[in-house]
């Protein structure tokens, strides 16, 4: 009997054994869960943050499983016309290396997507190197026409940056960010985890660094209170992490010499929670390395207490 | 009537390949206005772009001395020789139905008062004046080359030419308007490459006689004289050389006393060092047509020695030579940038980046920045962690290879750039090349 939907997402069932089986197997601590164990299945429930924390080896049933998890947690709201899709291309890097989104990913999402009914999404991109050889590079242009949406890139197409005035910032109060960003029904943020050399850490906050045109700005005005006065403002849909591979040093363009296979992806409506909890891949205590995490602890932008959160964890067969 | 025909067919070669020329040399990245309607601007690979220039034969010839070897390349033999063996055959029938300058010369010759500027022909002394300065491996005069001066005009196009690159494109606008005086001027009177032509016909006559063979007639000075067999004197052999050999080796090997104590230029990867690269340039610009980030640009004069007057070289504060590119390297048709795989090109160390620290926003303004680090492909940028743990810029000069991305992208602005690229006095495999 098959319990698989049409359209080769999990059934809640399916969903909810696994659930159960792969919380089961990491409360024997027989997971493959690195540096969340120590905080293991007694903070299952207690939380008001809910973090997803996917395993498994297949890319494209990794993000299947995500999508069901939203799609039971509210999708992406109701009658979707547009998206934008955040991903990282920064980097003229090739999927292995780890600097960007996998491709595999974003393929599975865009797909998935069709599925749920949204209408148009689009995939608007400021990166660091020169757009055709980066976007082409790390195969996202690829993954993205394939699934016909649209791969904007936006030091071309510098017409589609509005600015915007961020009230709650301390230092950036303002910044000119790319249209999709700001209009389109469901923003989500699906960035990689990785080291970087001056940000520590570069997740799903410091991801929108490259929907804003001027990053040198941020350089220049407290690197670390700029990313988190970014996120006071934008909030996006969901946050889907990519730590299927995370470069532990010589980030943020790699190869690293240290390359982990954490084969997980983080999948949370709080980008700041989905932060902190991939942090624990590389730091035990990202707040205190990480000091963007620290600054948004203080100005409550998102949960930063990995006691309060609600971690779901499942293991996804290959 | 049989005349006009050809007349008809004569133009539409003519035009043809000039418009072929003109495709070819944009066969690189296109300008933004162009390119932001294509998905992937470089839409063929670069060599093509360096086929116009790679035909002259003068050019070919001249760089072979220069650089005491011959350029074996498929694609930079291929053309030469086959205008070689045409101008063997039939002279200069190259400039009257191939040549793209030629073509754009012959414009206004219908509209010309026919007045003599240059009575005799003087393109020998350009062809000898060359093979002299080649002879001391300079042969800068090689800017005067047909196929370089108009592969020159395209950086126009692309709209990212400086005033430095206008001026040498100045020379096609100076003979355009003597056109309206006397007709192809250029063509018939000045040009190394028709002359070149003529010489090859006569030895091929001499060694093998044949071929249609025409009437030698008077220098009419209201007609069209391209196809007068030229007198091949002793005088402008000797005047050439005696003029080439020592301007070039002054150029090369004298003084630098124009522009001394500036530091080396950031040349293309695959340039040996400034002298043979300018030395061999023929400005032709199909480097700087090819480059995908634009870091190669043309440059002027001031404050330079006189030998890189008007020779490219990267602009490392407005862009940066990329990781995986070799374009610029399977363009030159003169050799002064040598074809680099892209494993070569990879190791190879073009200039080294130094931190000015007053500059810099971690070091003087304790900021976390490491735009450099971040942007270098080569983990040359390392850091000093301050004592609150700001991490600061430091060059390891052992792997930089001075390709520019440090400097343009570093976002200091108070102080200007805080990390700049100079050159080397010649150009090497990086010590350490590892990953």
């Amino acid at each position: 009997m098959d319990r698989r939907n049409t359209d080769g997402f999990l059934t809640r069932r399916d969903f909810l054994r696994a659930w159960v089986v792969g919380s089961a197997a990491a409360g024997l601590g027989g997971g493959l869960w690195t540096a969340a164990e120590s905080f293991g299945a007694d903070v299952l429930g207690t939380g008001a943050t809910d973090v997803w924390v996917l395993h498994g080896q297949d890319k494209a049933k990794l993000m299947n499983a995500a999508l069901r998890v939203i799609q039971d947690n509210g999708g992406f709201g109701t009658s979707v016309k547009t998206l934008a899709l955040k991903v990282n291309a920064a980097w003229p890097r090739t999927p292995e290396t780890g600097a960007n989104t996998h491709p595999a990913l974003v393929s599975a999402f865009l797909e998935g997507c069709r599925g749920m009914g949204v209408g148009k999404v689009t995939v608007p991109e400021n990166p660091c190197g020169r757009p055709a050889e980066t976007f082409t590079r790390s195969g996202l242009q690829q993954a993205v026409e394939a699934a016909g949406s649209e791969m904007i890139d936006l030091k071309a197409h510098t017409e589609y940056y509005r600015p915007v005035d961020l009230p709650k910032a301390r230092n950036l109060k303002t910044a000119k960010v790319a249209s999709q960003y700001i209009e389109s029904d469901a923003v989500v943020n699906m960035p990689v985890a990785k080291h970087h050399g001056s940000a520590i850490l570069t997740i799903a906050m410091k991801n929108w660094m490259g929907a804003v045109q001027d990053r040198g700005f941020w350089h220049r005005n407290g690197l670390h209170q700029c990313i988190a006065d970014f996120c006071t403002w934008m909030k996006p849909t969901w946050t889907v992490v990519d730590a299927t591979r995370t470069i532990m040093d010589r980030g943020p363009r790699g190869p690293a010499k240290t390359l982990k296979t954490p084969n997980l992806l983080i999948v949370s409506r709080d980008q700041v929670a989905a932060d902190v909890f991939a942090g624990t891949l590389f730091h035990d205590d990202p707040l205190k390395q990480v000091r963007y995490l620290a600054i948004a602890r203080e100005m409550k932008i998102g949960e930063t207490d990995l006691k309060r959160m609600k971690i779901h964890r499942q293991d996804v067969k290959a | 009537m049989r005349a006009g025909i050809r007349k008809v067919l004569n133009w539409t070669v003519r035009l043809a390949v000039l418009a072929l020329a003109v495709g070819l040399a944009l066969a690189g990245p296109l300008p933004a206005y162009l390119a932001r309607w294509l998905d992937e601007p470089s839409l063929v690979d670069a060599w093509p772009a360096g086929l116009t220039p790679a035909a002259s034969v003068v050019g070919w010839l001249a760089s072979a001395v220069g650089r005491r070897g011959a350029y074996l390349r498929v694609a930079a033999l291929v053309a030469p020789l086959l205008v070689l063996g045409l101008a063997a055959w039939r002279g200069r029938l190259f400039c009257r139905w191939i040549c793209p300058l030629g073509t754009v010369y012959a414009l206004p010759a219908r509209l010309s008062f026919r007045r003599l500027l240059i009575k005799r022909p003087k393109g020998g002394y350009v062809f000898w004046a060359i093979a002299g300065m080649a002879l001391a491996g300079a042969p800068v005069l090689l800017f005067l080359d047909p196929l370089a001066t108009f592969n020159r005009l395209t950086p126009l196009a692309r709209g990212t030419v400086s005033a430095a690159g206008l001026a040498l494109c100045g020379l096609v606008a100076l003979f355009l308007v003597l056109g309206f005086v006397q007709p192809r001027v250029w063509c018939t009177h000045l040009c190394p490459l028709g002359y070149c032509f003529d010489g090859l016909r006569r030895a091929r006559r001499r060694l093998w006689p044949g071929g249609r063979s025409r009437k030698p007639k008077a220098v009419d000075p209201r007609g069209d004289n391209s196809a007068d067999p030229v007198q091949l004197g002793r005088r402008e052999v000797l005047a050439g050389l005696l003029v080439g050999l020592p301007l070039g080796a002054a150029l090369r090997f004298g003084p630098r006393a124009w522009g001394k104590g500036a530091p080396p230029p950031v040349l293309p990867p695959g340039a040996e060092s400034p002298e043979t690269f300018a030395g061999l340039c023929s400005r032709c610009y199909a480097c700087v047509n090819v480059c995908p980030t634009r870091v190669i640009r043309p440059r002027g004069g001031a404050g330079r020695p006189l030998l890189e007057a008007f020779a490219p070289a990267l602009d490392t504060s407005a862009g940066y030579c990329e990781e995986f590119c070799t374009n610029c390297t399977h363009v030159c048709p003169t050799g002064a940038i040598r074809p680099l795989t892209e494993e070569v090109k990879h190791a190879r160390q073009i200039g080294t980046a130094a931190v000015i620290q007053d500059a810099c926003l971690a070091w003087e303004d304790g900021e976390y920045c490491m735009v450099c680090q971040e942007y270098c492909p080569f983990f040359a940028v390392e850091a000093d962690y301050a004592e609150d743990g700001v991490p600061r810029p430091v060059v390891n000069t052992d792997r930089c290879r001075g390709c520019g991305a440090c400097e343009s992208e570093c976002p200091a602005v108070r102080k200007g750039k805080a990390i700049k690229v100079t050159g080397v006095d010649r150009q090497r495999r990086v010590p350490d090349p590892s990953p």
